[in-house]
């Protein structure tokens, strides 16, 4: 699967995962990856990751990727938000035709809900349901290492080693035997971070968008996310965001740290159905887990893809 | 969510058995004047004494703008002061070496403290707000008299830090400087399933006891040196910041029991979240937005007694206009993310927590000196 695969003539489409596009019904779930990222992203571990569970479980399975385009790449957020976003969207609740239709979306893609329900935004589509993983919810603090990576990309160059370990690569463990992050699959013996990361930047990384990566810099700068005219805050979305959400925070992850996911759940939890979790060994999960590790960690699809499979039969159950 | 079954539920059994079985006192120290740095026993209202330390300014540090402000250092619970004198991560000196005259103050029920008889001291049914409304005052006053400063600054690590948010809200508010607070939550909302395990069985603590956390640590301290990184050990400190032969240390010489009223008032906010007083009558997580002394607040990524978010939650709700939160992990800048233990007495503390510490105290101490 290459990347332009993802954008047709008329901009970004769906791409059936599987045998999705073959399934007459069912529910669909939409995979959207963070900047930076690759779509597969959700496919990439041995065992089919993300995609390949909830495609198991009966839901028809679509990648999506808002970020490489043309329009995002000069729009920036706004044109995501504006134009993009509701374009899938569109396209996704086609596809599904009377099916419901839940959005996931790892880091940035998971606040595209929240932004598409700010006021100022044209309606949109709304997604019935969605889970956002890692995605921050407040940008009053970030993290130097989530800086450093901004603007090692804004200056066009890949970010070292040190500084994509400390954003994107935390939590990962080296321990013995079961306890070990590393996937069978990705290179072995060279420690969990470092398997992950030769892994990511062969098949997963992409450039992301210099207008998204610029906006992001000057949401950590004023403190908020702010749309380019500065008159919508994304973030006011929360209080008129639709349908059941499910919000997983990392407990390592410097991109979305549980405390800024966390700043989300009050405003969102008004009147709707929300569900919040963290990722850690606290909470019986296998490692403290970080930004990728949650899409690519061995223990991925013990944690955090059952979870996001319960989540969903739950819905299912009680729509 | 559910609590925890096996890796909980088999160290919650053997504690209970423990403490229903030994009664649970600790042994008090007989002469707490042999100790390093021990300065003088203070008397608190309630017929309490409890033990001072003092660490004055290194010699060298006299042209330092802030050489001689006082510091008051209050330790967590289940431990004393080597929570914060702990040889090799030593905030005590460190901040003496920066011309900083350091006080330590441990609280009733340490084994330092003298209680008023013998029953109280078996029944230990004392909490926080006997320690910031009995102990504290006694201590604060002692320390303003014998330093002759009005102002101290407050460095509180876990309970410490709680403590200190409780006295810069209260009719104390006038004598503390600034407030450093080290892994201290503002309120325990969103608590994880081991925390919601231990509230709930909490009601199983007999009504009078003291929580036999010292015996236990010593008991499962061999623990430390073979599985370092074990579930239970691992919501207290992250491994790769702790040498175990360090942590075999701290465990023999640093650990205290734990009063059950205490413990109960921490159940209590883990199951409703607001930081309030046994009774109910005072809402100290409430009482934040009152503190106006410049404060510090600082959070272990992997800290799973107080995570983050109550740390942020201080952070969101104290009243002062010069207030500062830190994060020490990963993505943060440190070599590995901190747990609650570590904070004070990991490995890399004196590198990469102190230096954050004093510079700020400096700054502060020596503008209020100009």
């Amino acid at each position: 699967m290459s990347a332009p695969a993802f954008a047709g003539d008329d901009g970004p489409r769906p791409v059936p995962h599987g045998n999705a596009a073959g399934a007459a019904s069912g529910p669909l779930v939409a995979l959207c990856p963070d900047i930076g990222e690759s779509a597969r992203v959700f496919t990439a571990r041995s065992d089919g990751g993300l995609a390949n569970t909830l495609e198991r479980a009966g839901y028809r399975v679509y990648l999506v990727d808002p970020w490489q385009n043309a329009e995002a790449d000069t729009g920036g957020f706004d044109a995501v938000v504006e134009d993009i976003y509701p374009a899938l969207l569109g396209q996704l609740a086609e596809i599904a035709g009377e099916a419901p239709v839940t959005w996931v979306g790892h880091g940035l893609c998971g606040m595209l809900p929240v932004a598409a329900a700010s006021a100022d935004v044209p309606a949109a589509p709304a997604a019935p349901r969605w889970v956002a993983l890692g995605t921050r919810l407040d940008y009053r603090f970030g993290a130097p290492a989530v800086r450093s990576w901004l603007a090692s990309h804004a200056r066009g160059e890949p970010p070292p080693y040190p500084v994509l370990r400390a954003t994107l690569l935390t939590g990962l463990r080296d321990a013995p035997g079961f306890r070990s992050s590393t996937d069978p699959g990705f290179p072995q013996g060279v420690g969990a971070a470092n398997a992950v990361r030769i892994v990511f930047e062969d098949q997963l990384m992409e450039d992301p968008p210099v207008a998204v990566v610029e906006d992001l810099i000057r949401w950590y700068e004023v403190g908020a996310p702010l749309a380019r005219d500065g008159r919508t805050h994304y973030l006011d979305g929360l209080t008129a965001c639709p349908g059941p959400v499910l919000l997983v925070a990392g407990c390592t992850d410097p991109i979305a740290p549980p405390e800024d996911v966390l700043a989300g759940l009050e405003p969102l939890a008004n009147g709707n159905d929300v569900s919040y979790r963290l990722l850690s060994r606290v909470n019986r999960h296998r490692e403290e887990y970080g930004h990728l590790g949650m899409l690519l960690s061995r223990h991925a699809r013990r944690d955090v893809d059952r979870l996001v499979l319960r989540w969903l039969r739950g819905r299912e159950q009680n729509p | 969510m559910s609590g925890p079954s096996r890796p909980a539920a088999i160290p919650a059994a053997m504690l209970l058995a423990l403490c229903l079985v030994s009664g649970c006192s600790a042994h008090r120290i007989a002469r707490p004047d042999t100790l390093p740095d021990f300065h003088a026993m203070v008397a608190t209202d309630d017929g309490w004494q409890v033990a001072t330390f003092r660490v004055p300014p290194a010699p060298g540090t006299e042209a330092l703008a802030h050489h001689g402000t006082p510091v008051l250092l209050a330790h967590g619970t289940c431990v004393n002061r080597m929570n914060l004198s702990f040889d090799g991560s030593d905030i005590s000196r460190h901040l003496s070496r920066q011309g900083f005259d350091v006080w330590l103050t441990e609280y009733r029920g340490d084994r330092t403290s003298v209680p008023p008889d013998a029953r109280t001291w078996r029944q230990g049914d004392w909490d926080a707000d006997d320690i910031a409304g009995q102990d504290i005052p006694a201590v604060l006053a002692h320390v303003r008299e014998q330093t002759g400063h009005d102002q101290v600054y407050w460095l509180g690590h876990s309970l410490g830090g709680i403590l200190g948010y409780i006295v810069a809200q209260g009719p104390h508010a006038d004598s503390i400087a600034g407030l450093v607070a080290v892994g201290a939550p503002g309120a325990l909302y969103h608590p994880n399933d081991v925390a919601i395990f231990a509230a709930r069985h909490s009601t199983l603590l007999p009504p009078a006891t003291q929580l036999p956390t010292r015996p236990l640590t010593r008991a499962l301290a061999p623990t430390l040196r073979t599985h370092p990184d074990a579930y239970l050990l691992h919501l207290i400190f992250n491994v790769e910041n702790n040498r175990p032969e360090r942590l075999l240390e701290f465990a023999a010489h640093g650990m205290e029991n734990t009063a059950g009223g205490l413990t109960r008032q921490y159940a209590g906010w883990i199951r409703h979240g607001p930081l309030t007083s046994r009774d109910g009558s005072l809402d100290y997580s409430a009482g934040l937005p009152d503190i106006r002394a410049p404060a510090l607040l600082i959070a272990g990524r992997v800290d799973h007694i107080v995570p983050a978010w109550t740390v942020r939650y201080a952070y969101d709700h104290i009243g002062s206009e010069d207030k500062t939160e830190v994060i020490l992990g990963v993505g943060w800048g440190t070599r590995y993310d901190y747990g609650h233990g570590d904070l004070m007495v990991g490995d890399r503390a004196a590198e990469e927590v102190f230096p954050i510490i004093v510079d700020w105290l400096a700054t502060r101490a020596a503008s209020a000196e100009d």
